[in-house]
């Protein structure tokens, strides 16, 4: 369960920085192409909290060992 | 264990590509055509928030009440589009007589192209008046007309004009001639020694001579911006000769006032008839002398005339309604108009007063003061002409006016319970467009938020259809030029 919750999560922070990367760089390109839908900020705190979630099951996994 | 990885893996970006095409396919609207709807619960990015601040109320329970008159807001949109379809849900319990909106058209101007959400005094006449409709023209004729001065339709109406002074129009060209009896040229040439500021356009009438206009003009740079000037002749609605005039050359940080320049509109072996000159500039351009042999000029609408001139003109108008404003506290003064007294006593401020019928003599004790008003202003009885069918305006009095006919390009607004829901099509293909943005215009005549009547329009809804060129089309178009 863990370990599945651990993938997940690496695989979620891959996503959300190619998303922010990709969104970021929409911007630039087309103003408010991302903008008039998607608040960034939702995204930006959404990776925050799962970098801590994957850095904590990190954490634990590296303890285990 | 890999393959769950490469599972998730593959669900997740698949998630992220799909939300950026969607993204890219809700910017470029391959079909054309889209909607959006502000309703008043939140902040929308496509139909924005109505300005300026004094003149609404804030939203409340998902609707905004507009309290002053004009009102703006501004159409996001992603790409261009041609038309705009709004419906506008409504009340107008105050009973205000019109309502309209539009895009602005011309900046340098400040002209927008306003079409009718709702007009009352077409929707009361409509109740007791003969009315034929054809699509969305409408014909209104008095009940108790004679059986020859009742027309059996509207193409038998436009076909077969009775005397003009009987008509009024609204949002409608009616395509007529306006020859004034009488009339003869001269060759003398006059001069109007009054200083005007800003742009303006008059109407002047042409009988077997030439169109002589040469106008003596000088940049004060107050502003910044280059300030070009483009002169344009109108015949029947067509802008038919064009001149202009480069800026200066003072801009930026030099400021000073320019040397005197001149631009003229000359032209020979015009048909009779009425023309309409229009001065194109900004604020920073003040006529100080116009030379010319006509002998009618009737400014339309607006005059500002300027300081510093040798006499303090009076002016001629026949509208119905004088409004007068200054910017400077130095021509705080009170105006006289026959009988009447118009006290300006703040500056920026519009102070209005009704005028009889007819025409009346502004007398002004000081300059530097913007008139505005529903007709046409000469400096002199005899320069004054208005070749204008009337409008179907609050100001029209359909009795003292002797209206027999109103001709209108109209929909009346569908009633949805206590509320009201009006439609207007708008042109945006030609419409000013910076930064993604139309700006938007509702217009309430007479509504003030600094008066003490509690009167207002509450909006619920406003809802854009857009209609533009496919993604295929423009396809199409790029292909077949190359």
């Amino acid at each position: 369960m863990k370990k599945n919750l651990y993938i997940l999560s690496q695989e979620l922070f891959y996503v959300l920085t190619g998303a922010i990367g990709i969104f970021f760089a929409m911007e630039l390109v087309w103003e408010r192409i991302v903008l008039a839908y998607i608040n960034l900020s939702w995204v930006l705190i959404l990776w925050v909290i799962n970098v801590m979630l994957l850095l904590l099951l990190t954490s634990k996994n590296n303890e285990n060992r | 264990m890999k393959k769950n990885i490469w599972k998730i893996r593959f669900f997740l970006w698949v998630i992220l590509f799909g939300i950026m095409f969607w993204l890219f396919w809700m910017a470029i609207v391959p079909s054309g055509k889209i909607i959006y709807i502000n309703d008043f619960e939140k902040e929308n990015e496509f139909i924005q928030k109505l300005s300026p601040q004094d003149r609404v109320e804030p939203t409340s329970n998902g609707t905004q009440k507009i309290i002053g008159d004009p009102i703006y807001f501004s159409l996001r949109t992603p790409r261009r589009f041609e038309k705009a379809k709004f419906t506008i849900k409504y009340k107008n319990k105050s009973n205000l007589s019109i309502i309209e909106m539009g895009p602005l058209v011309d900046k340098t101007l400040w002209q927008y192209d306003l079409r009718p959400l709702e007009n009352k005094i077409i929707d009361q006449l409509s109740m007791v008046w003969d009315v034929k409709r054809e699509g969305d023209l409408i014909l209104l004729q008095r009940n108790n007309l004679s059986a020859s001065s009742t027309y059996s339709s509207i193409d038998d109406f436009v076909n077969n004009l009775p005397d003009t002074e009987r008509i009024a129009v609204y949002n409608y060209n009616l395509d007529y001639e306006y020859f004034i009896d009488g009339y003869e040229a001269s060759e003398v040439e006059k001069s109007i020694d009054y200083s005007i500021r800003g742009p303006f356009s008059f109407y002047t009438y042409i009988k077997n001579e030439d169109l002589n206009f040469d106008f003596s003009i000088l940049d004060i740079n107050e502003n910044k911006d280059k300030d070009s000037v483009v002169l344009n002749l109108y015949y029947d609605g067509e802008l038919i000769d064009s001149v202009s005039l480069e800026d200066d050359g003072i801009s930026g940080e030099e400021q000073g006032e320019s040397e005197f320049r001149n631009i003229r509109m000359q032209s020979a072996g015009l048909p009779e008839g009425v023309y309409k000159i229009e001065l194109k500039v900004n604020d920073d351009i003040v006529t100080k002398n116009i030379k010319t042999t006509q002998s009618k000029i009737a400014f339309v609408n607006k005059l500002w005339i300027y300081k510093e001139n040798e006499n303090v003109p009076s002016v001629f108008t026949d509208s119905k309604k004088l409004n007068a404003q200054t910017v400077n506290p130095a021509s705080l003064q009170k105006i006289k108009i026959g009988d009447k007294d118009l006290d300006l006593e703040e500056t920026y401020k519009l102070f209005s007063t009704d005028l009889d019928f007819g025409m009346n003599e502004i007398v002004l004790e000081k300059d530097d003061i913007i008139l505005s008003g529903n007709g046409v202003f000469s400096f002199s009885e005899e320069e004054l002409f208005n070749p204008k069918i009337k409008q179907v305006d609050s100001n029209l009095d359909i009795d003292k006016d002797n209206i027999d006919y109103i001709i209108s390009r109209y929909e009346y607004p569908i009633e949805d319970g206590e509320w009201k829901i009006a439609e207007v099509n708008l042109d945006i293909a030609n419409a000013y467009r910076e930064f993604y943005k139309n700006s938007i215009l509702i217009s309430v005549p007479g509504l003030r938020s600094d008066d003490d009547i509690d009167d207002y329009i509450e909006i619920d809804e406003i809802k854009a259809k857009l209609e533009g060129t496919s993604l295929w089309n423009k396809m199409k178009k790029v292909t077949s030029k190359k």
